[in-house]
């Protein structure tokens, strides 16, 4: 008995690194065809010539990437889409960390249903969410209406088909991806690190800024990070809400291949906005690794 | 291990110098968590000035809960508290100047050794200069010379602790508070730090409440005990008090290990007293009405064995003579724990190593186990739990 036992484990050893690597391969050849492949295309694609009517010229320019680099009104729809991605990270970010931190905190039973009903908006399709937002902050809408029946307002405030709107929208949209993220970052907060904190003499305030709120720093980071991606890469939101006045990264690349056409820019747009999104996780890296 | 180096006065000179000494006043103090029985319950207690006070205790005796009352990390449920006779009670625990060293040390694991302990000065928006100077000497009181760039993990234990010690004195406290600070440490390290906390704080005069469930830690370190049951002290006495004069069978039981039997004290003659298990009588330091129940208690080495012993009943007029038959020997060391079946009963005895092995005895020897009648504890039976030999 004991001899297969020993027989087992040693195969077992033998066999454990060529076994993960059979493991491994169904998910790394999805990656393949889903992400690397696509990509890689998308890439020799944005040195295609392209010509008036859509026609794609197989060829090897960086016309694309000069002209969007020199373009003053693409440029400030890079600059505003990193803005937009900003601001919204920022505010998730202030809206969520006291939900976050009051959830983890929480000592009851009922805490782990109040994180599932945090984080259920994201069984629900963002277009829905969308199309709410939209009824709550059109003229018509439930605030516009509200605020003027009570004569706060005389004339209703734009929060649709403008900038506004779609930072709202989005905001609460990412809410709860912020709140999954920075609760998973919180494991580092220690009560007792507060209390002698406090009785080394830190008031309230400065045990939270000195010592929660560096503690956190790695959920915070991860969830500006998740935020900040999302953001600068959503389509659906800014398109609805934005009303088509509202542009982003995310939507000229749309309109570029869907309107115009013309898929080698509408490829070099979309690897520019990946360069960024490499470039907020290379920061993200930074910032972790400085954690240690 | 390291050899205990002395502590070098001119070291604690910068530290002591702003050191204030308080008087703790606990009046009536309570505190109840939900329904049940009080954690804390009607506490009364002063610490007086530089002395060190461990609070000794089973878990769940109320012992930290009085350390967190103390600090104000948690509120009582009634009573008060007192500082140098000003009623802090209601002060938030960051005014209280009390420092405070926990059980798992709560260094801030984002800062390193220097920022650690500077925190408190920092929070007294000490100058630079000054806070910088006062977290060289607190280091070098704790033997961590140099240590201020070190991050907290690369710590051991020991020092993770010494550097708790160093951040809570370093902001010179009225009042040291140390819950269980030595319970996550290995026993020969245990030991040296033992040595070094009590050291320091005579050095500093520092008055300071020291939480601890390991008697021996509250015999060798403290001024006074104050044992503590159920939320309320036992019994408050300098250690050869607790230990030598037990104010109650609990505390007897809880400091040290001991025998004990309830017996009746006999009509005609009031100074013995008949075993319930057996029909043994054994002689009582001093004479108890007749028919009172007792619970009697005697430490394990304070009784004598010898081999051959005649079979006394009531024996000589200072000793009391049991035979019986050695049924389980433990070698521990310095000592050999024999544990005596007698008529119904069962003895602990100790015998130091240091007599001639020829002496020592062996499972089945037939011996008497005998004691002097002024070693032996008395207690009413009234409220007593009666427990073998512990």
């Amino acid at each position: 008995m004991s001899d297969v036992v020993a027989v087992e484990n040693t195969t077992a050893d033998r066999f454990r690194t060529p076994r993960l690597m059979t493991m491994l391969t169904p998910g790394v050849i999805i990656l393949l065809m889903s992400l690397v492949l696509p990509v890689a295309w998308l890439f020799r694609m944005s040195f295609n010539l392209s010509t008036e009517g859509g026609v794609i010229r197989e060829g090897f320019t960086l016309h694309h990437y000069a002209a969007f680099l020199t373009d003053g009104f693409r440029l400030g729809i890079a600059w505003n889409s990193l803005l937009l991605s900003s601001i919204v990270t920022l505010l998730t970010l202030v809206l969520t960390y006291p939900i976050a931190l009051f959830l983890y905190r929480w000592d009851s039973p009922w805490r782990n249903v109040l994180v599932v009903l945090t984080i259920s908006p994201l069984l629900v399709s963002s277009v829905v969410r969308t199309f709410g937002w939209m009824l709550m902050l059109g003229d018509n809408g439930w605030v516009n209406t509200g605020l003027r029946s009570l004569g706060i307002i005389a004339t209703p405030i734009r929060m649709t088909n403008n900038f506004t709107g779609v930072v709202i929208a989005l905001t609460e949209i990412l809410m709860p991806v912020m709140a999954l993220a920075l609760i998973a970052g919180f494991g580092r907060l220690d009560r007792t690190c507060e209390e002698a904190a406090a009785s080394l003499g830190a008031t309230p305030a400065r045990v939270f800024l000195r010592i929660i709120l560096p503690l956190s720093l790695r959920g915070v980071a991860l969830g500006c990070l998740l935020c900040f991606v999302q953001a600068v890469s959503s389509f659906i939101t800014p398109q609805l809400l934005g009303g088509g006045r509202v542009f982003l990264l995310a939507t000229e690349i749309y309109d570029t291949a869907m309107t115009t056409l013309n898929w080698p820019v509408s490829a070099a747009i979309s690897i520019l906005l990946l360069c960024v999104l490499v470039v907020a996780l290379v920061g993200y890296h930074r910032i972790t690794r400085s954690f240690e | 291990m390291r050899t205990l180096g002395a502590i070098r006065p001119v070291e604690l000179r910068y530290v002591k110098d702003g050191i204030r000494h308080g008087v703790v006043d606990l009046e009536c103090l309570t505190k109840q968590y939900g329904g049940e029985l009080p954690a804390v319950s009607g506490l009364t207690l002063r610490i007086e000035q530089g002395e060190l006070l461990a609070l000794l205790g089973p878990s769940g005796c109320g012992k930290t809960t009085t350390l967190r009352l103390i600090a104000g990390l948690v509120q009582p449920t009634a009573g008060r508290i007192k500082l140098d006779n000003v009623d802090i009670t209601d002060w938030p625990s960051h005014r209280r100047d009390m420092g405070v060293v926990f059980q798992n040390y709560a260094l801030f694991p984002h800062l390193d050794v220097g920022q650690n302990i500077a925190f408190g000065l920092e929070m007294r928006n000490a100058p630079r200069g000054d806070a910088k100077k006062r977290v060289a000497d607190a280091l070098s009181m704790v033997r961590l010379d140099g240590y201020e760039k070190r991050g907290i993990r690369e710590l051991s234990g020991g020092q993770q602790q010494r550097v708790a010690l160093a951040r809570a004195l370093v902001i010179r406290p009225k009042v040291l508070l140390l819950d269980e600070p030595l319970s996550n440490l290995d026993a020969a390290l245990r030991e040296e730090l033992r040595q070094e906390i009590r050291d320091i704080q005579q050095q500093l005069g520092i008055t300071t409440i020291f939480v601890t469930h390991d008697q021996s830690e509250a015999l060798s370190m403290a001024d006074r005990i104050g044992v503590m049951r159920r939320g309320r002290v036992a019994q408050v006495g300098s250690p050869s008090e607790i230990y030598e004069r037990p104010a109650d069978p609990f505390v007897a039981a809880f400091v040290g290990r001991i025998n004990s039997f309830t017996g009746t004290a006999q009509p005609g003659q009031p100074a013995v007293a008949k075993l319930d298990a057996g029909a043994t009588c054994i002689r009582l330091p001093r004479e108890y009405g007749p028919g009172q129940l007792l619970m009697m208690m005697i430490r394990p080495h304070r009784i004598d064995l010898r081999r051959n012993g005649e079979q006394h009943q009531c024996g000589g007029d200072d000793r009391n003579l049991i035979s019986g038959r050695i049924c389980k020997t433990v070698y521990v060391g310095d000592v050999v724990q024999y544990r005596v079946e007698t008529a119904g009963l069962e003895f602990l005895c100790e015998m130091s190593t240091r007599t001639d092995p020829a002496t020592r005895f062996a499972n089945g020897d037939e011996v008497t186990v005998e004691w002097d009648v002024n070693d032996l504890l008395v207690f009413d039976h009234g409220e007593a739990r009666s427990q073998g030999p512990s």
